[in-house]
């Protein structure tokens, strides 16, 4: 679904773009200019309201914050409507639809994928860090970052993992999963789990989420996925071997290759060593396994060690109100949203989204009966980046030339030669 | 009463002059057919008389009352479709009532009423509650034929009403209309290209030519004298021999039965004049009389007609049909003889080929023996 | 060699018809399927015990009852409409001779040409300056008509032959009572075909009421069934493929139906005896 979500951002500028043609005849004084957060002290509530639109994952915290914001400002009205749908594309489309005929929204939730998306079309009101509210865990703030300016507030967030099945691993003789730091360590488990099992031992989906996976893979070895003057980062020594992991994988027989659903199945029935996914599924696997599977998260390895921070997936809170004072109330209103309360709501038990607020994860894990699984995504509290971060116009044509790339490799093509040709590829797309 | 007068009739369709000036009168109770080819406008001629197309000039009189404006189903007039036109999502009784319920005005008791009694009259009572597609071609053409009926009209037309009907069909059923329509009492007004569906329907057979009514007449009257020499070739089967006259110097006439003497002042000498014989006019063998005209030629085909067969002799370039009883047996490539008697000779002349009587009134003579060879 | 060759039609349409089928048995083996266990692993063929409870879970979560009847108001809304408009035009381009019918007939094939997501955000735009957003008559409206309708019905109208109008004519039948007795009866197959096209589209339709619907009280089904959808953490595979099973089995079950009315409307009530 969220290779779906980014696939069609193309499409969705595409929509932006003629809506925003509609939009200037129609309406020509509003633009697409959001406006900067006015002193909210300044702003009178009783004659001011918000008007929000977010995916239904969101509901149970926006629904508390809309009660404490209703009690901190009496009289302001907050217009929360939830999509139907919880596809980050069909909420962006429905978005977009409004804004073109003048039903914009004040504040939105979009998938963290699509920063690029509004930071490049709609120009929204930067969030200001200090408002944010105690324990909320403010390196996240990273991850909704486009150059050195904050446009969004993560809210429910997740990022790539390892999981690894730690019986399997035991019976080949691997004591100890979270040893496995970097790429070697990892096949050389994965050739010895083969050897015993006589089946593929790893899964890295190249399907799903191509653009994600990729660059988890790359930050990890510590190379960067997007050079600093926008261009294709990792056509260099280290990113290429680092990317050889899936053709070495490939070559000696190791890879199952298939989907991310298809592999957690596979690493749910005990039968795959190894498979890569993201901290919010945790929650699932841990519902869905049976009790006796005896499996852990570990931290994504690295070419040479975990190096660089993880990009970071799952959704954030941005404002891109045209009212200095409707702004400044949904600035608020993010606030009240990601609250150590909020943030049980929207983290906890459940989902198994990292916390965005650390006070929540104090008190979830005070709980009794914590899956240790669950424990791994709810702590987690190293650095994240933004997700992507090639410019926003080109990212459905970019993401098939990753999947294009990570497939030639699963098929053993050597990173030596299948990364320099997405390179080039992207590259030329990008102007660059 | 329901007599139909057509005065001065013209139709164009763009630049094809489909009918050019027709003038015709039809009386009450009578059968007349139309006959002529495809696109000599018999069939805009129905059209016309039934409302469904309007005259470029011309009246169209029923009972002597002009018919324009008045539309087709204000007529005093019921149309049987080539190919029927039976709704196939209705069975017989919707059929025959749709037009009796819109077009009269029955109620729907009164319509179904009037249908089962048609229906009885024909003896189609079973087939009332069946649809098209479940019915053979003659039952298909029985309820057209009670669908036209059921509005007792006075006048009846109707297009084709034998194509796509089987021999032995079409041969019973066509008696069968003829008589229906003349219990009714009401005049019919058939059109056809078929000259035995004429023949033995009609009457009067109107014969049409390039949009025009070449000759009208009774089915022996356009027999025995056909008024040119189309419209001796349309009527009769076998079709009459019509052989050319070449026009020789003093008077003489070439034809494969000899040199003719033509009497002075006739116009028959002129080029481009046709000799029509029946075939049931040609015997084989020798004659008995001196002024009969006589050739010789080669039996290229011999068919078998029930008690005649039709023998297809070659003389020389030029085949001539003859009759003959089933008896005489000539043989395949041999040579024959045969003869004729001048007073069965029709002759043609004129850009029109009309009909300018039999060789014998005009004074045709074989002139010289020598020439038959 | 001949005799070799129905064997082989049977199997090749056999393999066919398991091909076909199967994506429709997969669904409902998910939806029976435990709702607590893994949806994912290791599903058997055919299910060893069968639980029920996705259904209802569906049924409650995704608010399918009030889909299922917006669903069917709105799509048959739009196939009445589109009845109303498309056969008057049908009929009129079919059968009449008029100034203009040549340039109206090039101007719906020309709608033909032209794909619905180009047109789609101008239509929205439009349709929320007549303050028809996130209602049902939004949903409904701009289907009213039909180009692909009026093509079709057009090509079957021209095929009725021209002595059944005329009969209609000398049976006195108007231009309006003979559209509705003579040739709309003659269309049916026609109709028929276009009407199952119309509501497996709009019911199946997605994108456009994902745009103009907001409030749930309008939802339609196939917006509910996103609701199982999480990319974040995962589908709830059995309560979507129950959904999904709940959604369109109306649609199959018109399906099968309008089959059956086909087979007697062409073969004729009446056997001849």
């Amino acid at each position: 679904m969220r290779t779906k979500a980014i696939a069609s951002a193309a499409i969705m500028t595409a929509v932006a773009l003629s809506l925003s043609a509609c939009g200037s005849s129609a309406d020509s004084a509003s633009g697409n200019q959001a406006a900067a957060a006015a002193a909210i002290d300044k702003c009178t509530p009783a004659e001011s309201s918000i008007k929000m639109t977010y995916a239904p994952q969101g509901t149970p915290a926006v629904e508390h914050a809309k009660k404490v914001m209703e009690q901190k400002f009496p009289g302001l009205k907050i217009d929360a409507v939830a999509s139907q749908s919880s596809n980050y594309s069909d909420l962006t489309k429905q978005i977009v639809a409004d804004s073109a005929v003048g039903k914009r929204p004040d504040l939105i939730m979009t998938g963290l994928g699509q920063l690029r998306f509004w930071t490049d079309t709609f120009n929204p009101a930067p969030i200001d860090p200090a408002t944010l509210p105690e324990g909320y865990q403010k390196q996240f703030l990273a991850a909704g970052k486009a150059g050195d300016q904050s446009y969004l507030a993560p809210f429910q967030i997740s990022t790539p993992v390892m999981l690894v099945n730690k019986k399997l691993l035991a019976e080949a003789g691997i004591t100890d999963p979270a040893s496995i730091k970097d790429f070697g360590q990892l096949v050389e488990a994965a050739k010895k789990v083969t050897e015993k099992t006589g089946k593929p031992s790893v899964n890295i989906a190249s399907d799903d989420l191509p653009d994600w996976f990729s660059q988890a893979l790359v930050q990890s070895s510590g190379e960067k996925f997007v050079a600093d003057d926008g261009s294709f980062g990792f056509d260099t020594a280290k990113g290429r071997e680092a990317m050889d992991l899936i053709s070495t994988l490939a070559k000696e027989k190791l890879a199952l290759n298939v989907k991310m659903d298809d592999g957690e199945a596979q690493f749910v029935a005990g039968n795959l060593a190894f498979q890569m996914a993201t901290t919010s599924r945790i929650a699932r696997v841990v519902k869905n396994a049976p009790a006796d599977l005896d499996w852990t998260p570990i931290d994504l390895p690295g070419l040479n060690g975990p190096e660089g921070a993880l990009p970071a997936g799952g959704n954030g809170w941005v404002v891109i109100s045209e009212d200095p004072c409707k702004a400044a109330f949904s600035q608020a209103m993010i606030t009240e949203m990601l609250t150590k309360d909020a943030s049980l709501l929207s983290s906890g038990k459940d989902y198994s989204y990292i916390p965005v607020n650390r006070l929540a994860t104090d008190e979830l894990l005070k709980g009794d009966n914590i899956a240790p699984q669950m424990r791994y995504a709810w702590t987690y509290d190293k650095p994240l980046t933004a997700w992507g971060g090639f410019a926003g116009a080109q990212t459905a044509p970019i993401i098939d030339t990753l999947r294009t790339m990570l497939q030639q490799m699963g098929t053993g093509k050597s990173a030596d030669d299948a990364v320099p040709a997405a390179a080039k590829t992207i590259n030329a797309l990008l102007g660059k | 009463m329901a007599s139909i007068t057509l005065e001065n009739i013209s139709k164009r369709f763009g630049h094809v002059t489909a009918l050019d000036g027709v003038n015709l009168d039809i009386r009450h109770a009578e059968s007349l057919a139309i006959l002529g080819p495809s696109g000599s406008g018999k069939s805009s001629l129905l059209r016309i008389i039934a409302g469904l197309e309007a005259p470029d000039t011309g009246r169209v009189l029923l009972d002597g009352k002009d018919q324009k404006d008045v539309p087709p189903h204000q007529r005093d007039i019921s149309i049987v479709f080539q190919n029927f036109a039976l709704y196939p999502h209705l069975t017989s009784m919707g059929n025959i009532t749709l037009g009796l319920r819109h077009g009269l005005g029955l109620s729907r008791k009164d319509a179904e009423q009037r249908a089962r009694e048609t229906a009885a009259r024909m003896r189609v009572e079973d087939l009332l509650d069946r649809r098209p597609k479940a019915m053979s071609g003659g039952q298909r053409q029985r309820i057209a034929l009670a669908r036209a009926l059921a509005r007792h009209a006075g006048v009846v037309l109707l297009d084709e009403p034998m194509s796509g009907l089987d021999a032995q069909l079409h041969i019973s059923l066509r008696a069968e209309i003829h008589q229906l329509i003349s219990q009714e009492g009401a005049t019919g007004v058939t059109v056809t290209h078929d000259q035995q569906d004429a023949m033995s329907m009609a009457d009067r057979i109107a014969v049409m030519d390039s949009g025009r009514i070449v000759q009208l007449g009774t089915p022996d009257e356009l027999y025995d004298a056909p008024a040119s020499a189309f419209v001796a070739g349309f009527i009769g089967g076998p079709p009459m021999n019509l052989v050319p006259a070449e026009a020789l110097d003093a008077g003489k006439l070439g034809t494969v039965f000899g040199r003719l003497q033509a009497p002075a002042g006739l116009g028959a000498a002129e080029s481009g004049t046709v000799m029509g014989v029946r075939p049931e006019d040609v015997h084989l063998g020798r004659p008995g009389r001196s002024d009969a005209w006589t050739a010789a030629g080669n039996v290229i085909l011999v068919e078998p007609n029930g008690p005649l067969r039709t023998v297809h002799v070659d003389l020389g370039g030029t085949v001539v049909l003859l009759s003959c009883r089933s008896e005489d047996r000539p043989v395949l490539n041999s040579t024959v003889e045969l003869w004729l008697l001048p007073e069965r000779v029709h002759v043609f002349t004129g850009p029109g080929r009309l009909r300018a009587g039999f060789a014998a009134q005009l004074g045709l003579a074989a002139a010289a023996l020598e020439g038959a060879v | 060699m001949i005799r070799l060759y129905k064997p082989l039609g049977l199997v090749l349409g056999a393999v066919a018809v398991i091909l076909s089928l199967f994506p429709f048995y997969w669904m409902l083996r998910t939806a029976v399927a435990p709702a607590d266990g893994n949806a994912l692993t290791g599903l058997s063929l055919i299910p060893a015990e069968l639980d029920l409870s996705n259904f209802a879970r569906a049924w409650d979560h995704a608010n399918l009852g009030s889909a299922m009847l917006n669903g069917i108001t709105v799509t048959l809304g739009i196939l009445l409409l589109q009845l109303l408009t498309c056969i008057p035009a049908a009929y009129a381009l079919a059968r009449f001779r008029f100034r203009g019918a040549g340039v109206l007939l090039g101007l719906v094939l020309a709608c033909l040409l032209i794909p619905s997501q180009a047109t789609l955000i101008p239509t929205f735009v439009g349709l929320n300056l007549l303050g028809l957003g996130d209602t049902r008559i939004g949903l409904v409206l701009p289907f009213v008509t039909s180009a692909i309708g009026i093509f079709m019905l057009r090509q079957q109208m021209l095929s009725i032959p021209d002595a059944i109008m005329e009969a209609a004519r000398t049976d006195g039948l108007g231009p309006l009572r003979t559209l509705v007795s003579v040739v709309v009866p003659m269309s049916a197959p026609s109709i028929a075909a276009f009407s199952m096209l119309s509501i497996f589209t709009h019911w199946n339709d997605y994108l456009w009421p994902l745009l103009v619907a907001r409030s749930p009280e309008i939802m339609t089904p196939p917006l509910t069934l996103a609701i199982f959808q999480n990319a974040d953490t995962g589908f709830d595979y059995p309560a979507l493929s129950a959904a999904a099973a709940i959604v369109t089995a109306p649609v199959i079950i018109l399906f099968l139906l309008a089959q059956r009315h086909f087979v007697r409307g062409m073969a004729g009530p009446e056997v001849a005896g």
